[in-house]
């Protein structure tokens, strides 16, 4: 506690007084608020009135106290200050009914935006890929058949080719196959990696992945070439180029 | 507002400004209030009625003397005007004659 025989109001109560109140009435306002602060603080001390100037600095927080806020618009002022009158009067004379419907709107605002923004990730993922109106991923369902309920986000290997042979609608086609989280090492580092994929040549030609180095054409002609994020390539080889090292995986040669 | 009517608690202000004449300002009459009815009274309040019978013309202001309590800051000191004593004479004058003439039985 402090030392002084005399302390002062808080600051920051006093400092949001000044800021809110008319100047006209701050003198009397502020005047009479420390003479009762002065009053109390005698009697029970700081903090009674500290508590006691915080309290008053907000129930003075009323319209005959507040800076008149300069609104050009004389009809939109009229307008303005008569909507807050009605809901002040609402709310004085039914506190929980105004407030409950307050929390009403507010909860079914708050849902709305949810609800918005989370379609609009949903509509808009993935959209980077010049190609995206193009793109389509095979899935497979058994619904049809009367045995079975099942769906499944996998189609077997084969089916790749052989939809670009039989339909020539279309153009191309790749496959991914996930690999499960592997130990990856260079010469020098070792790191569980999962997000490992094996992919057709025609991975770039269909997907939209700028290659920072090198050429899609020769980034996955042959069956050990493999592609990283710039990230995993500081991760391995730190400022190294990583262009024609080796990666080993699972301890094979990939 | 129209009218002359006084509310309930305003009434109340405008006596004290009266009562504590000269020295009627804001703490005075919350505590002068306080301790006649023994109600507790916020400033604020007192502050909000002071304005409004002003705005009414019921009560005149001017600056008084600052002191080390206040923090250096004036107080400011109510007098009721002519308008405003008029008003209070009236109300008076109402209740005084419903008093005269409300029989013992209605007051139970």
């Amino acid at each position: 506690m402090r030392n002084d025989n005399q302390s002062n109001p808080p600051k920051w109560a006093s400092r949001f007084l000044h800021w809110y109140c008319k100047q006209s009435l701050l003198e009397e306002i502020e005047g009479d608020i420390n003479e009762e602060y002065y009053s109390i603080l005698k009697n029970s001390g700081r903090k009674n009135a500290n508590h006691y100037y915080i309290n008053q600095v907000f129930r003075f927080f009323r319209p005959f106290a507040i800076t008149a806020l300069k609104i050009n618009n004389m009809f939109i002022h009229s307008v303005l200050k008569n909507y807050l009158l009605v809901s002040f009067r609402n709310l004085k004379s039914d506190l929980l009914n105004t407030s409950l419907s307050v929390l009403g709107l507010f909860l079914a605002l708050l849902c709305s935006m949810v609800i918005y923004r989370v379609a609009q990730y949903e509509l808009t993922h993935d959209q980077f890929h010049e190609k995206a109106e193009l793109i389509y991923r095979v899935n497979y369902d058994e619904t049809k058949n009367p045995n079975s309920s099942r769906r499944l986000a996998t189609v077997g290997p084969p089916l790749g080719p052989a939809i670009k042979e039989f339909y020539p609608e279309v153009k191309d086609a790749v496959r991914l196959r996930y690999s499960r989280p592997s130990i990856v090492a260079s010469n020098d580092q070792r790191f569980n990696e999962d997000g490992i994929f094996y992919v057709d040549p025609s991975f770039f030609s269909i997907f939209s992945f700028p290659l920072t180095q090198g050429s899609i054409a020769t980034a996955l002609s042959q069956a050990n070439h493999v592609v990283i994020t710039e990230e995993m390539a500081i991760k391995y080889f730190g400022d190294n180029n990583p262009m024609g090292k080796i990666l080993t995986f699972n301890n094979f040669y990939k | 507002m129209k009218g002359t009517y006084l509310g309930e608690f305003e009434e109340l202000v405008m006596l004290s400004v009266g009562v504590l004449h000269p020295e009627g300002y804001g703490v005075a009459i919350k505590n002068h209030i306080e301790k006649l009815t023994t109600r507790k009274v916020t400033l604020s309040t007192v502050h909000a009625a002071l304005h409004r019978l002003q705005n009414k013309g019921f009560l005149a202001s001017e600056f008084g003397e600052a002191t080390k309590e206040r923090g250096g800051k004036r107080k400011k000191i109510f007098t009721i005007t002519i308008a405003g004593s008029k008003a209070l004479r009236a109300s008076r004058g109402w209740r005084e004659e419903m008093w005269a003439t409300i029989p013992d039985i209605a007051l139970g």
